[in-house]
């Protein structure tokens, strides 16, 4: 089952396209077929848990309780917030570094996962420093988890894409 | 010699033909307009009005414990979801940004069990320790 952190722009573009449904622009209807897609090929959604709790005040909303019946939060995992430091060395904001760092240290509600496999974003700048820096990343991220218990010697880099860059 | 417009389309073809998943990825990035297929209008129209039959149906299934929103309902900034929807596009992302930014600095780190799901992408990785 592939697993997927959709950030927070991708949260936000899906509920939006969820109350424009009836009327979508193109934009809403790629957002709203990509989601489906997912939800057919039964992928495992995540989302930041941060972007989550800011959903939930609002899960009294159609919009909102669908999309969050087909997301789970992804939380902080341990190492998360030392491998966020590290990337902003590398030219990430703050935030760009904090869902990059989920995707890599992040888990479930249980403990049970350590990162996804693809970041899901429509940030370009974001994607494309992700692309500049990845062979220094991947050096660098290996040489942090070198000394680490289980399973955190196991956390790698996810694919970074953007929404249209799924299926060709 | 000339290229008529015909050879020139077969050439450029042949070479698409060659292309792996990841390098098709990348011409859709730099030529769009690969996307858009000027005699698929009506598909569209077909593809939109099926996407939107699932959409009302997955809104349907959770009709009895929520509500559709509405302009006058109060939403993210404090709005309402009439005014939050007439905002360009620049400030909706900002009211998200100003929320997470500020969800983000409390979040506590939590440990990971042993034997964790690890993604095929990352356990196929090449070691080099």
């Amino acid at each position: 089952m592939p697993t997927y952190l959709l950030d927070k722009s991708i949260a936000r573009a899906i509920v939006e396209s969820l109350y424009h449904y009836e009327h979508p622009s193109a934009r809403e209807i790629e957002a709203l077929a990509t989601w489906r897609r997912w939800r057919l090929e039964r992928a495992r959604l995540f989302v930041p848990v941060e972007a989550v709790h800011i959903l939930m005040r609002f899960e009294q909303f159609l919009e909102v309780r669908v999309f969050l019946a087909t997301v789970e939060p992804l939380e902080s995992g341990r190492y998360l917030k030392r491998w966020a430091r590290r990337l902003r060395e590398h030219g990430f904001a703050r935030e760009d570094a904090h869902v990059l760092a989920l995707a890599t240290f992040g888990t479930d509600r249980v403990g049970g996962l350590l990162g996804v496999e693809g970041l899901i974003t429509l940030d370009q700048p974001f994607v494309n420093n992700f692309r500049n820096h990845e062979r220094a990343l991947r050096t660098r991220l290996s040489a942090m988890t070198h000394q680490l218990s289980a399973p955190y010697r196991d956390a790698a880099l996810p694919i970074v894409l953007r929404l249209e860059e799924l299926w060709p | 010699m000339l290229t008529t417009p015909t050879s020139r389309v077969q050439k450029v073809a042949a070479l698409v033909q060659r292309l792996d998943r990841s390098e098709l990825r990348e011409l859709l990035r730099l030529v769009p307009r690969l996307r858009e297929d000027p005699e698929s209008g009506t598909d569209n129209v077909a593809h939109a009005a099926d996407l939107m039959g699932w959409v009302r149906e997955e809104l349907s299934r959770y009709a009895a414990e929520a509500q559709p929103m509405h302009d006058d309902d109060r939403f993210l900034g404090g709005m309402t979801v009439a005014a939050y929807f007439v905002l360009p596009e620049a400030e909706r992302e900002r009211i998200w940004d100003e929320m997470y930014a500020e969800a983000i600095e409390a979040a506590p780190e939590r440990e990971i069990k042993p034997d964790a799901n690890i993604s095929a992408r990352q356990k196929h990785r090449p070691r080099n320790r």
